[in-house]
């Protein structure tokens, strides 16, 4: 346990310098940062000035030493400061962060709410009633692009019916009026997705041997479904979590950018746009972060449900 | 139940269930039946059919020239409102689908955009696919070193925010056609190192490569003759199953702006520049975005069907 357990960290370690540093070269690989401020002839700036600038923003030096100097930063808790308003990244990032983090909590809670126990319900009713209700939602839920989805929202709900306001997170700590189309935006692929997964999991466990028994023994329709199926059905659904709660990192920046959401997502727009790469690294830094651990912890949460798993 | 049918049973109710099987006995001469819309993806098939060949004749079949400006015709409704024409006399050409913001035919730029989808798809695929075999096939057979280290590539690869490094890439180097190509054959190779993987592991120790291998036959031959026919249903059937999202990803990219730049139109970038214009033409944004949902879908229940048919141990996919 405790090697599966050193050697799962060790990955995602890697995992998260890999990802880190391929932004943080990327984003200052072919254009010079500095053109930000001044163009490359002209407004009278002399090289001297420049090569000063340069040194003050640390740009001055080869990309793998910026990036070290970077890392060591960070375990100091300093991200440095965004080019554009001169601000420090941290402050922007815990400005941005609760947004983001809001809207894909309630998402993955919405997704899960609907993408399970209609998954259980589809297997369970296969081939009738619910399963075709089940097929169609997840027809629809992994074809339809979310931007589009997000706009048509916008169009019948504020611009037509003006029953929901967009374009802004509305006050208080999480109001439902702002958040309700974003996370319903969100939350639909990743329903559908759960849905798919939890029900072919659930055919597979009700058709196994054990379950024929339960219910030879005369168990309750209900207990035999919940507790003898569900429970060794879950393995997939909460394998698939981590991928899905990346997939949010797209759909995040997506749908914030659509329903121009104050969060991390469409910072990292705006930071690409005015290549601000502090700001985009630390983006990246979040991202991958989550990304990571939600890997880890599935792993986690994997081997605590079903102790048949070979730790290899 | 077809017409011929009903007459029959209407005839001789007297002998109805030995009448209703020889209905169904007739019922095999090829004609449309609705039984087949049940187990085969014909409407699917149908849609992917009508996208190719959109794409491919795109040039030839556009009704107007889809980077063709009528300010005249901004914002032009299509066959929902005929009445916008004649209080605009001086618009003489209907735009079936409509004319967006500057007055460019939004059906041209749906077939010029089908194109791009196609070409993007088919060239991000094959190149994904191809180094997504590949690669699995020798982690696959090749214990040890060689394994281990596409492994880890593998991991590092899946712990990317792809859409951030899209973004940094395009403020970087700018966004042209063969970067975003490039992109999406990065996304697509994962799914295939794994499976084919998989599949190797357990072919590896079966007897046929087995003796294989004592007739002295090279890995490659190996891998190439005995291993890969056994794994290609897979590597197609994921192939299917990754076409819609590929699809999906390309319009995101065009969305927000980092994908295959303007004029040219992509299904994408309709949808954003119909956007800022939701209250007053819905239709920029409505049309093309439809489009992508019905590609998308048709594109997934075909990859659901043809894996039920030939692969279904990745039903989890």
């Amino acid at each position: 346990m405790r090697a599966f357990l050193a050697r799962r960290l060790v990955m995602a370690l890697l995992s998260l310098l890999g990802a880190t540093f391929l932004v943080f070269g990327i984003s200052q690989l072919a254009q010079d940062p500095l053109l930000l401020y001044a163009k490359p002839s002209g407004y009278g700036v002399s090289p001297e000035q420049v090569a000063a600038l340069r040194h003050k923003l640390g740009i001055d030096r080869p990309i793998p030493v910026q990036y070290v100097l970077w890392l060591g930063r960070i375990f100091k808790g300093d991200l440095g400061n965004s080019i554009q308003d001169e601000l420090p990244v941290r402050f922007k990032l815990s400005q941005r962060i609760p947004t983001t983090l809001k809207l894909g909590v309630a998402s993955w809670v919405l997704a899960t709410m609907i993408g399970v126990p209609m998954g259980v319900l589809a297997a369970v009713q296969r081939g009738r009633g619910w399963d075709t209700v089940g097929r169609v939602f997840a027809l629809f839920g992994q074809a339809v692009p979310g931007f589009w989805l997000g706009i048509m929202l916008v169009l019948v709900f504020s611009v037509h019916l003006n029953w929901l306001p967009s374009a802004t997170a509305g006050n208080g700590f999480f109001s439902v009026k702002h958040y309700l189309m974003p996370v319903f935006v969100l939350g639909t692929a990743t329903a559908a997705s759960y849905l798919r997964i939890t029900r072919s999991a659930m055919l597979d466990v009700l058709d196994s041997e054990y379950v024929k028994m339960a219910r030879s023994k005369g168990v309750n329709g209900m207990t035999v479904i919940w507790k003898h199926a569900f429970r060794n059905a879950l393995i997939p659904p909460i394998t698939v979590s981590a991928v899905l709660l990346g997939s949010f990192i797209t759909g995040s920046v997506i749908t914030e950018t659509v329903f121009a959401l104050p969060g991390l997502g469409s910072m990292a727009v705006q930071a690409v746009s005015t290549n601000d790469f502090p700001l985009l690294s630390a983006a990246a830094l979040f991202f991958s972060l989550i990304w990571v651990s939600v890997d880890f912890f599935s792993d986690l949460v994997y081997v605590v449900i079903d102790p048949r798993i070979r730790l290899t | 139940m077809n017409e011929q049918a009903r007459d029959k049973t209407a005839a001789q109710p007297s002998s109805d269930s030995v009448r209703s099987q020889v209905a169904v006995g007739t019922q095999r001469t090829g004609r449309f039946k609705w039984s087949n819309v049940r187990r085969y993806p014909l409407i699917s098939g149908f849609v992917l059919v009508v996208l190719i060949l959109v794409g491919v004749l795109a040039p030839i079949i556009e009704p107007k020239d889809p980077n063709d400006q009528d300010l005249r015709a901004r914002a032009a409704p299509g066959f929902w409102n005929p009445a916008w024409y004649d209080e605009h006399p001086k618009v003489t050409q209907r735009y079936f689908l409509g004319a967006d913001e500057v007055g460019r035919d939004v059906l041209s730029r749906m077939m010029d955009g089908a194109k791009i989808s196609l070409l993007v798809v088919v060239v991000a695929l094959g190149a994904g696919m191809t180094v997504g075999t590949v690669l699995g096939l020798f982690s696959g057979y090749f214990s040890g070193m060689i394994d281990s280290t596409i492994l880890l590539v593998w991991n590092i690869w899946a712990a990317i925010p792809f859409l951030l490094v899209a973004l940094a890439i395009a403020s970087v180097v700018g966004s042209s056609l063969a970067m975003v190509m490039g992109l999406l054959a990065m996304v697509s190779w994962s799914a295939f190192v794994r499976n084919v993987r998989a599949e190797v592991l357990v072919l590896r120790d079966r007897d046929f490569v087995q003796q294989a291998r004592i007739s002295g036959a090279s890995p490659v031959r190996i891998l190439w003759k005995h291993i890969l026919p056994n794994v290609i249903n897979t590597v197609i059937v994921i192939a299917t199953l990754r076409v819609g999202g590929l699809i999906l990803a390309e319009a995101s990219l065009s969305f927000l702006g980092v994908g295959i730049p303007g004029p040219q139109a992509t299904w994408g970038n309709m949808v954003a520049d119909g956007r800022g214009f939701l209250a007053d033409a819905w239709w920029i944004a409505l049309w093309p975005g439809l489009a992508i949902f019905t590609v998308v879908m048709s594109l997934n229940f075909i990859g659901d069907w043809l894996r039920d048919r030939w692969d279904p141990r990745l039903r989890q996919v």
